[in-house]
């Protein structure tokens, strides 16, 4: 192959790298830099309610709602409960969803959760895995329809590792 | 309770993901089959047939592991079943690495072979002699690494309600990761093989990400 060859082949190679590391680059900056709508009542510097260790409480617009996860401490690939307690302010909550995502994208991971009365939606058989790349963190975002208007909320959860 | 994905749906999580998370992880076995398998000069639809053939195999593993899923109708007790095999499956993969990573190393860098070189290359002769001889047996070994978006599509699967159901949605997942594994191929291919440095470096690359599999199969995460 001749000198000419090579370097037609090397910029070729370079372009279709930084095409396919900057799509990369672009996709993990879209997933996980959107999807916060709810103002947060509690949790870390990162303004994020965090269930990792304990239940709390986060806003979604005009709606209040406690998270509650068991069995506790939360471990991967078991199947855990996600208890919402949403206190409504207005119309009812007619309908709710569930979903997870990691800082790298792990595809849809999404729940629909069951009403169980005074304000109960429940998300049961959550089964979240770890990456062996050591992520543990997920990232949850509670979506609430009322009125035809849909407040979002996001929380974060570290699982625990395995005794 | 989880929502159900079409097969469309896994197909563009094996597509997607594929692009954003397998050729971080699976880069270096990308650069691995074609270094092994595909060697220097035979042309590219060889390479493309290797590659091929190695994606094959990840996908006969992934199928098998969504029937077993979608006949269980849970991810859950799989996993506890699973960690073992996985463990070997990232030990062996990483000790793979490592040896074939330094024994390309000690010829492409023949300095290094000074203190131990002769010694090393007899056992990492008698070690690449037992690793899988073709691709596609490569595949299917390195099907069962332990792989966070492959989870996800497992739990997925388990929804499908039933061992074709399930088989068949890990299939398209597989099927849809190969696009990435087959760009990252060219890339190596267009890049690595004529320049002597970036192919030093693809080493170093596979070396490192070897010690980490290792890591983690000894280990554990």
């Amino acid at each position: 192959m001749t000198a000419n060859a090579h370097n037609r082949n090397t910029i070729v190679g370079v372009v279709v790298a930084v095409l396919l590391f900057g799509g990369i680059y672009l996709s993990r900056l879209v997933n996980t830099g959107t999807a916060v709508e709810g103002e947060v009542t509690s949790g870390q510097s990162t303004g994020e309610l965090d269930v990792s260790q304990k239940n709390g409480t986060m806003k979604l617009g005009p709606l209040v709602a406690d998270v509650v996860v068991s069995p506790r401490p939360p471990l991967p690939m078991t199947n855990l409960t996600f208890e919402f307690v949403l206190k409504d302010k207005g119309a009812p909550v007619d309908s709710a969803r569930l979903s997870f995502n990691m800082k790298m994208d792990m595809g849809p991971h999404d729940y629909s959760l069951i009403a169980a009365g005074d304000g109960r939606w429940l998300a049961k058989d959550v089964v979240l895995p770890t990456c062996p790349s050591g992520g543990r963190l997920w990232f949850g975002t509670l979506a609430a329809r009322q009125d035809d208007q849909e407040h979002r909320g996001r929380f974060r959860i570290e699982l625990a590792r395995h005794l | 309770m989880r929502e159900s994905l079409d097969l469309f749906g896994f197909f563009t999580l094996g597509l997607l993901g594929g692009f954003g998370h397998c050729v971080g992880m699976c880069g270096p076995f990308v650069l691995y089959v074609s270094r092994r398998f595909g060697p220097l000069g035979s042309g590219r639809s060889n390479l493309f047939l290797h590659q091929g053939l190695y994606g094959a195999g990840r996908v006969i593993t992934y199928t098998g592991l969504g029937a077993v899923v979608g006949a269980l109708g849970g991810a859950v007790d799989l996993a506890a079943d699973m960690l073992g095999i996985q463990r070997v499956a990232a030990a062996l993969a990483g000790g793979l690495l490592i040896v074939y990573a330094l024994a390309s190393l000690l010829q492409l860098v023949p300095r290094l072979a000074v203190g131990g070189g002769p010694l090393f290359a007899r056992v990492a002769g008698v070690i690449r002699k037992r690793a899988p001889g073709n691709a596609l047996l490569t595949g299917i070994l390195l099907g069962f690494l332990p792989c966070g978006l492959l989870y996800v599509a497992v739990i997925a699967a388990a929804a499908r309600g039933g061992a074709v159901a399930g088989g068949l949605a890990l299939l398209v997942f597989g099927v849809g990761t190969m696009p990435a594994m087959l760009t990252l191929s060219v890339v190596d291919e267009l890049l690595a093989r004529h320049r002597a440095m970036i192919n030093r470096l693809s080493m170093v690359f596979i070396l490192i990400m070897g010690v980490w599999f290792l890591w983690q199969g000894v280990g554990g995460t």
